[in-house]
């Protein structure tokens, strides 16, 4: 038997498989090829919902010039700086943080009508939230006929999303959730921290596994293409940890456990059908290759610098939109204005 | 006693009432009173000003010509009426308002909450509140004027549903005034007259300007320069 080296599959690997070659030995922010596209994204209408960390996808891709949708811009008279105070801007609809697939899942089945959830306010101090997006507001509305109202307008505006992507981004963010014992409707927020009471009798904790994610994520996706046959998917994996655990487990130990399995129901995803890629930002921000540099000092919220670097990978794959260079803008002075001017010169002449 | 005018350009109606009642001879000869105007007011939902703590550096341009700082430095024993709090137009008139309503007015259009109504108007006026604060900082005495209410010829009522308009001035005046009461700043309304029965300017006070759907006459100029008369002297 010849003792020759013989050829084996690792031969045949690029550099980039190998760790020497990629990670030991070269700078943290030099690392290369943490992604490489299933589909393009060019020209395509885009929509985004997850976790926190989907927001900065999200302004990013807009920034860049990509074809970002927003069925529920602010109105003009918000003042951009008090946006994310009433949702506005956030996501490519007004739903607030969607942490888990089956919340994801729920978002569609009720826009669509599947799904009425039999509790459908809460109270919150002297008036009443929505219990699925809780916060979208930072004070409760007055009457549940305000909440009803507002959600009728956000759900149509999810349908009508759903009907228009042609990829749609999400960021999972958690295993962990709150759902009625009722009728299994799934809440962001565990009932009591931002309205409502918490009790035992109508609500229970679950931590999502790995089976129960990639069923919910197929159903969703299911679903959606039944809407918009050409939907794709992207998906990645949020980098912040747990603010709070509900398991009996030291809060990192019960995150770690929340990636993992987020990380590798999107892996497989994306491993087995066509039509979603998954993008590695949960990889380049935590894992100890980066040496935890791209996390503020709470070690929980990712930094600017962060996001730009993470962001800069996906650019590398996905190249923004060739922006042609708009007119300059002239601005007409609203007729108002004009009138102001003509009042003060009438009134004061050169004083 | 001597009182300083200031704002936007509201001041201006105030000047012409000025020149009405003087034409008239039936000026108040206790009252010794200038009308300086700060500029358009399309300034006064940004920062116009540095605060200096007791009083303000003007930082706008186009206001610098007119008035350097408030309160003014050689003017240290003035009574300050200003004209900015109620400029209700910069909200309303947006086109916006064709597809977003106050939440009670809803029928196919997108709700406004009333706590996103209440931060519209409160990012509107963050700086002319502070202005104001920056007067009783420094105990200079500040009164406020109120400027006109919508008039129904205003071009926006073509596209915006009339009752949207002045849902939206109702809130922009309410709130300013409760903001006010609680800086305990006297304010010298529109006397109950010049209003109609829906809310908006009585016409008898439009503007002589055609293209001006916004400023009041000299009549009203006049009639708003009486009603601070009377505050000043029951002051």
């Amino acid at each position: 038997m010849s003792l020759k080296a013989n050829n084996h599959p690792y031969k045949s690997q690029p550099s980039q498989a190998f760790w020497r070659n990629t990670i030991q030995n070269t700078y943290a922010l030099d690392i290369n090829n943490w992604y490489s596209k299933k589909f393009p994204l060019s020209d395509k209408r885009i929509a985004t919902a997850g976790s926190c960390f989907a927001q900065h996808i999200g302004r990013e891709l807009r920034e860049q010039g990509f074809n970002y949708l927003d069925f529920e811009p602010a109105p003009e008279f918000l003042n951009q700086k008090i946006w994310s105070d009433f949702g506005y801007g956030m996501y490519s609809a007004r739903y607030g943080n969607v942490y888990t697939s089956r919340q994801l899942l729920q978002l569609l089945q009720r826009a669509l009508g599947e799904f009425t959830p039999v509790e459908s306010v809460w109270k919150q101090a002297d008036g009443y939230v929505d219990p699925f997006r809780p916060t979208i507001e930072p004070e409760p509305y007055p009457t549940i006929e305000e909440v009803e109202l507002s959600r009728q307008h956000h759900l149509k505006s999810v349908v009508e999303m759903f009907e228009s992507t042609d990829i749609f981004v999400f960021t999972l963010g958690l295993t962990e959730a709150w759902l009625s014992i009722q009728d299994g409707a799934v809440y962001p927020l565990c009932p009591g921290t931002a309205g409502g009471e918490f009790d035992n009798s109508k609500y229970k904790f679950v931590n999502l596994s790995f089976p129960q994610i990639c069923a919910d994520m197929r159903d969703f996706m299911t679903r959606a293409r039944l809407i918009n046959p050409k939907m794709r998917f992207l998906f990645t994996v949020s980098p912040v940890p747990l603010m709070a655990t509900a398991t009996k487990q030291q809060v990192m130990v019960a995150n770690t456990y929340s990636k993992s399995v987020l990380r590798a129901v999107a892996g497989h995803l994306a491993d087995t059908l066509p039509y979603v890629d998954y993008f590695p930002s949960f990889e380049i921000i935590s894992t100890h290759v980066t040496r935890g540099q791209f996390y503020n000092p709470d070690l929980r919220t990712v930094s600017q610098h962060g996001v730009k670097h993470v962001m800069a990978q996906f650019f590398k794959e996905h190249q923004p939109p060739k922006q042609t260079k708009l007119p300059v803008k002239t601005t007409t002075p609203d007729d108002d204005d004009v009138v102001c001017d003509e009042e003060l010169l009438a009134a004061f002449g050169d004083e | 006693m001597r009182v300083i005018i200031t704002g936007d350009s509201h001041t201006g109606t105030l000047k012409n009432g000025k020149n009405l009642i003087l034409q008239k001879k039936i000026w108040p000869p206790e009252i010794e009173l200038k009308i300086k105007a700060l500029g358009n007011g399309k300034h006064l939902n940004t920062p116009f000003f540095i605060n200096c703590g007791d009083y303000a550096q003007i930082t706008e341009k186009l206001y610098q010509d007119r008035i350097k700082r408030l309160p003014i430095a050689s003017e240290p024993d003035a009574i300050y009426g200003l004209c900015a709090p109620f400029h209700s137009n910069r909200i309303w008139r947006s086109l916006d308002w064709t597809k977003f309503v106050p939440v009670a007015l809803a029928k196919t259009e997108i709700p406004v909450s009333d706590a996103m109504l209440k931060q519209i108007i409160l990012s509107d006026q963050q700086y002319v509140l502070e202005l104001i604060d920056i007067f009783i900082q420094a105990q200079k005495k500040i009164f406020i004027i109120e400027t006109p209410r919508p008039f129904t010829h205003n071009k926006a009522f073509e596209d915006i549903r009339p009752e949207v308009i002045l849902a939206v001035d109702k809130a922009y005046r309410d709130l300013i005034r409760t903001e006010l009461v609680e800086r305990s700043v006297d304010i010298v309304s529109i006397p109950a007259h010049c209003i109609a029965e829906d809310g908006s300017m009585s016409s008898d006070y439009k503007n002589k300007r055609k293209n001006d759907m916004n400023h009041g006459n000299e009549l009203f100029g006049e009639i708003m320069l009486q009603e601070i008369f009377a505050f000043l002297k029951k002051d």
